[in-house]
């Protein structure tokens, strides 16, 4: 999708927080990109590399979890992959997207 | 040194929106995120039902699109208050966008806001808006398996309108196919068919929305 302005919101939050936590230089970046996030890794890892240019996150290395989906069934409780028709378990349709639409920064590494 | 971060990328947005079902909801109003391809009818739809909304609410409309105000001048011919959003390129609508909008609307004499999201089946997934909840306008034209395609939007979806029913016979589209695809994807969803070309489905449409859109006191 827009993974340019991704990677940006993405480089001004570890910019905060590497200035808060006294790093000059981040080496390592880990992130959690959910199957459903919409987000293609290949283009926010170019985006990323633009952008870093000149930045404190120049040279890092990107590391992207992938989540697969994961859906909850309200009646009975089974976590499960995408559901073929209704829950795998009870056959209910009250199931809900718990995991796989993530965005997220999970940690860095820096000096 | 590391630093255990845990935050969304898009927080800043998710804030934003988070203020402004905050103030949505001290007004009384309920918004719903109205998304789906370019073309795919979502203005149509909206032209068609906001004559039957208006019996029973007070009705407003964002929209959003690259470029001209053709939409919002639709919609403010149907009588109810328009505001255009033109994003200049951005393939989405973000929180900060539909905030500024919001001013050029008086909140005081509605109780139902839509927005309509720019024309693309992927990008506005990621950004809530303040809304309620999401709504998809795919017309039968685009294909039946226009949901396994685009799992990231149909995932998030709370109402699905399978537009353009009165062309049905002229195409291959499976109806059972597309259901199966968007229950796949989003159990919980409702699908209604409709034809915002000759009404077909509407009065159910408006009837969902206002089933929906009940605030408790």
């Amino acid at each position: 999708m827009h993974e340019l302005s991704i990677a940006e919101e993405l480089l001004e939050i570890i910019e905060t927080r590497a200035r808060d936590a006294g790093i000059h230089r981040v080496e390592r970046i880990t992130l959690k990109i959910g199957e459903y996030s919409g987000i293609m890794p290949e283009a926010l890892e170019f985006a990323f590399l633009v952008l870093s240019r000149g930045r404190c996150t120049e040279g890092a290395e990107i590391e992207m979890q992938a989540v697969a989906p994961e859906y909850l069934c309200k009646k009975c409780g089974l976590t499960q992959p995408a559901p073929q028709e209704g829950c795998s378990g009870c056959g209910s349709f009250d199931l809900t997207l718990k995991r796989g639409n993530e965005l997220s920064i999970v940690s860095f590494e820096g000096e | 040194m590391k630093v255990n971060v845990m935050s969304d990328i898009l927080k800043a947005n998710d804030l934003l929106a988070k203020d402004i079902e905050t103030l949505l909801g001290k007004k009384g109003i309920v918004a719903w995120n109205i998304m789906g391809s370019p073309g795919a009818g979502k203005t149509a739809v909206l032209e068609r039902s906001i004559p039957m909304l208006t019996e029973t609410h007070g009705v407003a409309v964002i929209e959003g699109d690259l470029a001209t105000a053709n939409d919002a001048e639709r919609i403010a011919r149907t009588g109810v208050q328009s505001s255009q959003i033109n994003t200049n390129g951005a393939c989405h609508l973000d929180a900060a966008m539909v905030r500024t909008a919001m001013e050029t609307i008086d909140l005081d004499t509605i109780n139902l806001l839509f927005i309509e999201n720019v024309g693309n089946l992927v990008c506005p997934a990621g950004f809530l808006l303040g809304e309620k909840g999401r709504i998809i306008v795919s017309s039968i034209t685009e294909g039946d398996d226009k949901p396994e395609k685009y799992p990231s939007m149909f995932s998030t979806a709370d109402l699905v309108l399978m537009n353009k029913m009165d062309l049905v016979s002229s195409t291959d589209f499976r109806e059972e196919y597309f259901r199966k695809g968007v229950k796949k994807l989003r159990p919980e969803a409702d699908i209604i068919a409709v034809s915002a070309r000759d009404g077909s489905g509407l009065r159910e449409f408006v009837d969902w929305i206002t089933e929906h859109s009940r605030v408790s006191p």
